[in-house]
């Protein structure tokens, strides 16, 4: 130590006065200043800016000419480029099949667009949510101690992450859903009421009646009961030490709100009703048994199995009904549960359903009573059919079955929703497990040892201790990963489901603007990223802020 | 070894931790070679020994924080098996301070404490904060318990883990090497919280460096090199009159220094 | 922050070059839509200057192209043409059978493709002389929009939007057709509306599409359409694969792609036809002579057919008495030159490709898998409606 020369404190001062410089080498110490290339480079770039600017909009302005006046012109007949987006008013006149809202051909392009963008929505935000699980899941399954598992999911990510996302969709479309059985066999699991054939996946799905508005507000009160219920018991227990079960109590009550809430709305509801003719003697649902009887000359419902099929053929009931409508499967369900053989004729309009009703190819209409109502006052003779009650409950189950060459009611999956969902889900699934992988190696080693050592069981170090600190690493990428799948949704393109590219493809057609429906596309989709850049951005602050 | 291990072991009740013949391979590595301890109750034992020598390896595990494969380990009546319920059970009442603290980064350090009480002993939060603050307030510092342990400092940090094995109420607790990480001026403020541990009566097992805790504080002195216990002594004979060489060699490099 | 910031612009000056490099104005412009308004004046200056220069250029050009002066120079796509020798021809993915067909060796097949051999023939003297652009239903309009092909021989139907709004213009259809429908044998299906409740495959962005929807709707039948962006075979595979109950395009498709199921006899074509689909070749909008080429090519091979001039006596034909005759295969009259070409293209296009009826048979007739009669596709004076105007 000692050793060491070291200068004495203070020494500093003899530093010599900064040298003379020639006037040359002043002027080159400004040029290489640090201040003044930072300014040159700014200016530079700005410059390259404008010139690629300037690029561009002669481009557009040629592109423009190419496609000839006749986009731009407006309503009135004048031309002006503030009219490019008119035609987006007109009648699609296409066809999209898998749509949230309602939509039919005649609607305007702007509304075939928005369904496109929901039908992006909802197969990218499931995808989303199914891709966290199974990503997390593989994530930590390929760290397991158990050799099978981890290898299994080695495979699983090594396979996923090395094909081309379009080559697993067109394998899991064409290979896999449409190569399902046909819908006359289609898979039914354990005689549930689910079918599975290269139709898609359908199964039976509750509808909401008119009625189920009053429900709903009992289901509310119900959740605010439990909130309630819940705070309580957690006040007394920690000032009393008294354990209970919180779930428990809490989802008691809110049963009983329920069905006292389902009881009400019954017995209240009076909003479906049956059209049919005075001549028919019926008054009531009731009645059907009795009308039945009497047509087919038997004693009991029963004997209907025993008659040949021409007769069954003559007494069946034949029913029209507004196409999808909760008072079809309101009705349907009636007839079914007793045993009344039926026909059911879908109409898109009541319109449509009354002419039906009129000429005698239905002898009944079933709707809400409201719609019937104002269809009655049409008929040349209002007196000679009267409106019939018909019992409802606030949520009924759209049960599918079986008409012609498919399978009708119920809740359908199509195949292209399907195969993207999963296709979507599979791939970035694996992309994720390596990030998942990456987050929870980057917890140190101390925190399992010191989570162990307290006796906290593996489940509760890695929901308690890693994960949380592994979501710091995950976020970052984990957000990309997300705009990733949110874009490639753009590949329903390749198994026919109708996104916002497909749809937009198809409206470039229809309508020739290609350049158009390009920027907004492209808005659509920047859009998309930076809404969900900013939520997640907004949440990874959260995470780090939490650290210190 | 084999008549060690079958052998009828004489053990008293009031012994918390049997070791009889541990072996632990690392791979090919043999890192402990058949070794033998018994703890009494309220003991306070200190594991001396040259880096690498095992005594790490030992002491975790103890809590199956390393797995041996040989021979048996015996905490508190309960055997140390494959038995996942045997484990947990073990863990709940063997408490440990390591040597890097590891403390939770993204909890406070009330929450770092009460964490365990109340997701593995089931206590309501107000019964775990309770005895948290009380033992914050033991080892010194009741006014950081909503800090996050980035913004404490070394010894502070280490109070903490203290304070979270210690609030679990564990039988027994294992120290490995808890002043080796800090600054000199924090050691002082650990081992005070130790040595008063001690004199309260707790079991403590402490892989350490610092001698003069060693010898005032532990009632017996354990000598490890090689993966084997080399020597057990009261701490006066071991300081003063080592019977093994290996010892010799060992405190002459330690006390010249 | 700062470095953030310049790390940024450097990002965005490198895409923006290498956009705007690309060609690919449309793309770049939604990132910049904020500055139009600033650069708009920019743009309309340099607009006035181009229609300055075009004006000194029109002056200069010997043809005195009239519409010429509204157009950019570029869009001489007879120049364009000659210069570059060969002609992009926009003839669909080369997956319909019978029209266009790429063959195991890589070389394109078919009527469309032949098409395309008599306009090469027309201009460049070689049938050859072609390249085929890939396209599909969504492609083809903003290919040929934007230059990538010359003309389109693809299937595409003549309709009153694409030829005014869209700013195209269509020759002279080559091919009658009508929408059809196909569906299993064994389905049970015997018209129309007997597919109420089942699916349709249908490829987007065809007539065949919009056609679907309005025949349904006025049927007032339930239907759901699964809609394909057909590259290559993608619907009619779906629909092999029992997808749908239905599969709709134009019936001489349908017919085509009767070779491409595993076994034909497993599927039928409905007798409805559901809507007109005049089929011919189409070009831009704007470039009157070049339109005039190409119809007159397709007239040529009409016309000859109605003159009885085929590919095997066309030589004789040269020494006819028959002033038509003569006209028409330009051994008198300078009527090639009027249009720019050589005053013998229609003799190029008979001796080179064929007329209408050979180029018909070759691909589509009865020594073909697919059997087509001429039906509507006959010349006028045999009851069909083929009738070119007179070469004179």
């Amino acid at each position: 130590m000692a050793q060491t020369t070291v200068s004495p404190p203070g020494s500093g001062a003899d530093i010599p006065p900064p040298e003379e410089q020639s006037i040359g080498s002043r002027v080159m110490s400004y040029i290489f200043d640090i201040r003044f290339l930072g300014v040159l480079g700014q200016i530079a770039f700005i410059l390259l800016l404008l010139v690629g600017a300037q690029r561009i909009f002669s481009n557009f302005g040629s592109n423009v000419d190419k496609l000839g006046r006749a986009q731009f012109i407006c309503r009135d007949g004048r031309f002006a480029y503030r009219c490019a987006y008119d035609f987006m008013d007109n009648e699609a006149g296409f066809d999209i099949d898998d749509t949230a809202l309602d939509y039919v051909n005649t609607d305007s392009f702007w509304w075939a667009l928005t369904n496109g963008i929901v039908n992006t929505f909802r197969v990218g935000l499931l995808a989303l949510v199914a891709t966290t699980f199974l990503g997390t899941t593989m994530g930590i399954a390929r760290m397991s101690d158990n050799w099978l598992v981890s290898r299994l999911s080695l495979a699983y990510i090594e396979i996923i992450r090395n094909t081309p996302i379009l080559v697993q969709l067109l394998l899991i479309y064409f290979s896999v859903i449409l190569a399902l059985p046909d819908i006359k066999e289609a898979v039914q699991p354990f005689n549930l009421p689910i079918f599975l054939s290269n139709r898609g996946l359908i199964m039976a799905w509750p509808q909401f009646m008119s009625s189920a508005s009053i429900w709903i507000a009992f289901l509310v009160l119900g959740v605010i009961q439990f909130q309630v219920m819940w705070m309580f018991l957690s006040r007394r227990e920690e000032k009393t030490g008294q354990e209970s079960s919180k779930f428990t109590w809490g989802l008691a009550g809110f049963l009983i709100i329920a069905a006292i809430g389902w009881i009400v709305s019954t017995a209240v509801a009076e909003n479906e009703g049956l059209l049919i003719p005075n001549s028919s003697r019926i008054d009531e649902v009731e009645d059907f048994e009795k009308l039945m009887l009497a047509r087919a000359g038997i004693n009991h419902l029963s004997e209907l199995a025993e008659l040949p099929q021409e007769e069954l053929d003559a007494v069946t009931l034949n029913v029209c009904v507004l196409r999808e409508s909760s008072s079809e499967a309101n009705f349907v369900n009636r007839l079914a549960s007793e045993g009344i053989p039926f026909k059911i004729s879908r109409n898109g309009s009541p319109a449509k359903a009354m002419a039906k009703y009129r000429d005698g190819s239905c002898e009944m209409f079933a709707a809400p009573k409201s719609v019937l109502a104002a269809e009655i006052a049409t008929l040349e003779t209002p007196t000679d059919h009267l409106i019939v009650p018909v019992k409802e409950r606030p949520l009924v189950w759209s049960i599918p079955r079986f008409e012609k060459f498919n399978i009708i009611g119920g809740l359908l999956l199509t195949p292209e929703y399907f195969a993207l969902f999963l296709g979507l889900t599979i791939f970035y699934a694996g992309g994720l497990a390596e990030v998942v992988r990456a987050g929870i190696l980057s917890v140190s080693k101390g925190q399992t040892e010191a989570a162990r050592a307290l006796g906290l069981s593996e489940g509760q170090r890695l929901n308690l201790i890693v994960l949380p600190q592994a979501l710091r690493v995950i976020i970052p990428p984990l957000i990309s990963t997300y705009l990733s799948l949110m874009k490639d949704t753009s590949l329903g393109v390749a198994v026919a489901f109708q996104e916002v590219y497909l749809v937009s493809q198809t409206l470039m057609n229809q309508s020739g603007r290609a350049l158009q429906i390009m920027i907004v596309l492209m808005i659509i989709y920047l859009s998309i990223s930076i809404f969900f850049s900013a939520i997640l951005n907004w949440y990874n602050d959260r995470v780090v802020i939490v650290e210190r | 070894m084999t008549a060690i291990m079958d052998g009828p072991e004489a053990t008293k009740v009031s012994d918390v931790i049997v070791c009889r013949d541990v072996h632990k391979w690392y791979g090919d590595f043999e890192a402990l070679k058949g070794v033998n301890l018994t703890v009494e109750a309220g003991e306070v034992v200190v594991i001396l020994g040259p880096s690498g020598s095992g005594k790490s390896t030992f002491i975790r595990c103890m809590n199956r924080l390393e797995e041996h494969q040989e021979g048996r380990i015996i905490i508190d009546g309960i055997e140390l098996t494959h038995d996942v319920r045997n484990i947990s059970e073990i863990r709940r009442e063997v408490g440990m301070v390591f040597q890097q603290f590891n403390l939770f980064p993204h909890l406070t350090v009330m929450d770092n404490i009460t964490l365990a009480p109340i997701n593995v002993r089931k206590w309501s939060r107000d019964r775990a904060e309770e005895l948290a603050m009380k033992w914050l307030t033991r080892v010194g510092i009741p006014e950081q318990a909503d800090k996050y342990p980035g913004q404490l400092s070394g010894g502070q940090q280490q109070r903490v883990a203290i304070a979270r094995a210690l609030t679990m109420q564990p039988k027994i607790l294992l120290f490995d090497e808890p002043t080796s990480a800090l600054d000199p001026e924090m050691i002082s403020e650990v081992l005070d919280v130790m040595r008063d541990l001690a004199k309260a009566g707790y079991t403590i097992v402490a892989v350490t460096h610092e001698m003069g805790f060693a010898r005032e504080v532990a009632q017996r002195i354990i000598f490890m090199d090689g993966g084997q216990i080399v020597e057990i002594n009261s701490p006066d004979d071991f300081f003063n009159n080592p019977t093994h060489e290996r010892t010799k060699l060992f405190l002459s490099q330690i006390l010249n220094h | 922050m700062k470095n953030k910031f310049l790390l940024g612009l450097v990002l965005t000056a490198v895409a923006v070059f290498l956009v705007a490099c690309g060609g690919g104005g449309e793309e770049a412009l939604s990132a910049l839509q904020g500055q139009v308004s600033d650069l708009e004046s920019q743009l309309e200056e340099a607009k006035s200057m181009a229609a300055d220069a075009e004006a000194k250029l029109d002056e200069a050009m010997a043809m005195g192209d009239e519409e010429g002066g509204e157009m950019a120079a570029s869009t001489n796509t007879l120049a364009t043409v000659q210069e570059r020798g060969t002609l992009l021809c926009g003839t669909g993915a080369g997956a319909s059978p019978g029209f266009a067909f790429i063959q195991e060796d890589g070389s394109w097949e078919g009527f469309n493709v032949d098409f395309c051999k008599v306009f090469a023939a027309a201009i460049l003297g070689d049938p050859e002389a072609i390249e085929p652009v890939v396209t599909t239903g969504t492609t083809r309009f903003p290919i040929l929009q934007s230059g990538d092909a010359d003309v389109l021989s693809n299937n595409t139907t003549w309709t009153f939007s694409r030829d005014t709004a869209l700013g195209f213009d269509f020759v002279p259809t080559v091919f009658y057709d009508g929408q059809g429908m196909m569906v299993r044998a064994d389905s049970g299906i015997e018209t129309l509306a007997d597919l109420d409740g089942g699916s349709v495959c249908v490829a987007t962005g065809t007539t065949t599409e919009k056609n679907l929807a309005d025949v349904f709707r006025q049927l007032d039948i339930d239907y759901e359409a699964v809609v394909f962006e057909d590259t290559g075979d993608t619907t009619r595979s779906a629909f092999a694969e029992g997808r749908c109950d239905g599969y709709t395009t134009d019936t001489s498709a349908l017919v085509g792609s009767l070779v491409l199921f595993d076994d034909p006899s497993e599927v039928k074509i409905l007798p409805d036809v559901m809507s007109k689909e005049p089929l011919g070749p189409l070009v831009r909008h704007g470039d009157d002579n070049w339109f005039d080429i190409i119809k007159w090519s397709v007239n040529c091979t009409i016309q000859a057919e109605e003159l009885g001039i085929t590919q095997a006596n066309v030589d004789d034909m040269l020494g006819s008495d028959n002033p038509t005759i003569l006209n028409t295969l330009g051994v008198e009259g300078d009527l090639g030159q009027a249009i720019g070409l050589n005053n013998d293209f229609c003799y190029q296009i008979i001796s080179q490709v064929g007329n209408y009826g050979e180029i018909f048979t070759r691909h589509l007739g009865p020594d073909t898998p697919f059997n087509l009669s001429r039906g509507v596709n006959a010349q006028w004076v045999d009851g069909g409606l083929l009738y070119s105007p007179p070469f004179r």
